[in-house]
């Protein structure tokens, strides 16, 4: 960052700015909010009343306010350390003639853009529109076993209780998960939905590898870049509340979020929370929220720890069969048997980190998984293995060298037979 | 002392420190005058008493930061003028960087600038943002991620 403190280390105030700074003059005082302490000196007045007629306990005699009445202190305008701007999402502040959404200043109107929420476009089709949403059926192809999804475990997904309540808003809404997963057993679509009134409720999907099916599509969608995401938005304003959608791919994950609500602005707020959420804390994915027994094959699996079954219904950790050498990248894919594969040679390795052959004391590289040679400095052209759905078992020889590799772990070996 | 000498005083010690932060920010350098003018005029109505100057810097910092995040929920259009037009920049490298930390989004901007410029911590930047120590620590993760290529090419980065 050296360029960086170099280029800030030349930008200065300019002569005017400091100017306007050295006649700064102390602002006139603010008047005392008293919408929030008139309440306090009329309850103060009443005890005094009721003091007065004897009604009110009061130690010390008549005359005297009972202690709990008592104003504490002077209504405050803001502590030293907190400046009263809202920095945080203390919830909505009532001072005359403003309006706040979040602890946020919109008197202006309409949702504004915002340092921590982001302000999304939403396409602009209303219920003059003859058509604005178009009825769509899916269907999820066979093999996924459906199962539900538990408070605790939608919470893990999430990044905690916290998360819900918090960050996301959800506090006030019942929420019911389901999973479909791949005959694998590897997650495919998670759905969780949330209800609160008649017309407040939501739909939170979330699909491996692709954007998860949907049976409503926009016509007029916009699509643009928020947080680092490209997200396509939707909105419908009907009579039944307002609607706003959110789809959008993040590290391999395709995700959904359809809200209904009474309130616009309210519909906008938990769209906004939600993909700032993902945007900056991502998800975890099922199995990695923490330390659970498998309940297939009843491994004891540690939070971190990725776990699958293998075609022949062995449980698998990618703790196995890593050579430990740091190197190359590595992409996860879901490959029939569920591992973490080594772009270059299609060795197996945990949890993304990087993976190089194991290098060979002759020099050059030999693949830790097939054994074969490569020259010093060439890139060999072992692929990543995207195993085919429904693998047959078996053992695929290789037309140029007759080598024996297991089906689904295909290589190339033409640069090496050049 | 009163409060105009002290103010003065204030001016020449952090102006270039908070135009610097505001900059950072809002990459806009009107909005960014004006963010550091809304500064001392809190510091005018707020009077307060700093224990240290670590203290009386990190309160500016965040009073500053608060300003350009009402500046950022407001705007509606990018910055008019580009920052490096007023600041040019001759060496390409450097302009690439800093054209790469200008375009990050505004909360991995706060964050790099913060840290790698004024040297604060996490749990520094946290407590002048608002945000939490981890929260940072995202961004500053994301911002390094995207600006991997210049960092890998400084030394000990």
């Amino acid at each position: 960052m050296k360029r960086y403190q170099q280029f800030m280390d030349g930008v200065a105030a300019s002569d005017t700015l400091h100017r306007r700074l050295a006649e700064l003059k102390e602002p006139e005082k603010r008047p005392v909010p008293w919408v929030k302490y008139g309440t306090m000196a009329a309850a103060v007045a009443l005890v005094c009343g009721l003091g007065a007629w004897g009604l009110g306990k009061v130690p010390g005699g008549p005359g005297q306010l009972a202690a709990c009445f008592m104003p504490t202190s002077a209504p405050e305008l803001g502590g030293l350390d907190e400046p009263d701007i809202a920095t945080a999402e203390p919830g909505d502040v009532t001072e005359p003639g403003k309006r706040t959404l979040g602890g946020y200043d919109v008197t202006g109107g309409g949702m504004t853009a915002h340092y921590i929420l982001p302000y999304i476009e939403y396409g602009a089709v209303g219920t003059e529109e003859p058509s604005v949403k178009i009825a769509l059926d899916w269907a999820l192809g066979e093999g996924y076993t459906e199962g539900p999804v538990s408070q605790e475990e939608i919470a893990a997904l999430l990044g905690g209780e916290d998360v819900l309540s918090t960050h996301l808003d959800w506090d006030g809404y019942e929420l019911f998960g389901w999973r479909y997963d791949r005959a694998d057993g590897t997650p495919g679509l998670i759905m969780i939905s949330g209800s609160k009134e008649a017309l407040d409720h939501f739909e939170f999907s979330l699909m491996y590898g692709e954007l998860p099916p949907t049976c409503i599509a926009y016509l007029e969608s916009v699509e643009q870049e928020v947080n680092g995401l490209t997200v396509t938005a939707d909105k419908y304003d009907g009579e039944w509340g307002f609607d706003r959608r959110v789809s959008f791919l993040k590290d391999g994950w395709g995700y959904r979020f359809d809200v209904t609500a009474a309130d616009k602005d309210q519909a906008e707020l938990l769209v906004s929370r939600l993909v700032r959420q993902i945007a900056d804390q991502g998800i975890t994915p099922p199995g990695q929220a923490g330390s659970y027994t498998c309940p297939d094959c009843g491994v004891y699996i540690e939070a971190g720890v990725q776990h699958y079954h293998a075609q022949d219904g062995s449980p698998r950790d990618r703790g196995e069969n890593w050579c430990g050498t740091p190197g190359a990248d590595t992409e996860a894919y879901p490959s029939y048997n569920a591992f973490l594969a080594c772009r270059t040679c299609g060795g197996e390795v945990p949890d993304g980190t990087g993976h190089h052959c194991v290098p060979d004391p002759a020099g050059g590289y030999v693949c830790g998984i097939c054994g074969e040679a490569f020259p010093e400095g060439k890139v060999h052209s072992h692929e990543l293995c995207v195993l085919p759905p429904a693998p047959t078992p078996g053992i695929h020889t290789c037309e140029v060298c007759g080598q024996d590799i297991p089906t689904g772990m295909e290589h190339s070996h033409q640069e090496n037979h050049r | 002392m009163d409060h105009s000498n002290r103010l003065e005083e204030l001016v020449n010690r952090y102006e270039n420190t908070l135009f610097r932060a505001a900059l950072a920010i809002l990459g806009d350098v009107q909005e960014a005058e004006d963010a550091v003018q809304e500064t001392f005029l809190r510091y005018l109505e707020k009077r307060p008493d700093f224990r240290d100057r670590g203290h009386e810097k990190a309160w500016l910092l965040k009073v500053t930061a608060n300003r350009c995040k009402s500046v950022l929920r407001a705007r509606r259009r990018h910055p008019a003028v580009e920052l490096l037009d007023v600041y040019p920049v001759e060496d390409g490298d450097s302009r690439e960087l800093v054209e790469a930390i200008l375009a990050l989004p505004a909360n991995q901007r706060s964050a790099v600038h913060l840290h790698y410029y004024e040297g604060y911590t996490c749990e520094e930047i946290g407590s002048i943002l608002g945000q939490r120590p981890g929260t940072v620590r995202s961004h500053l993760s994301r911002a390094r991620e995207a600006l991997r290529r210049y960092l890998l090419e400084e030394t000990g980065e």
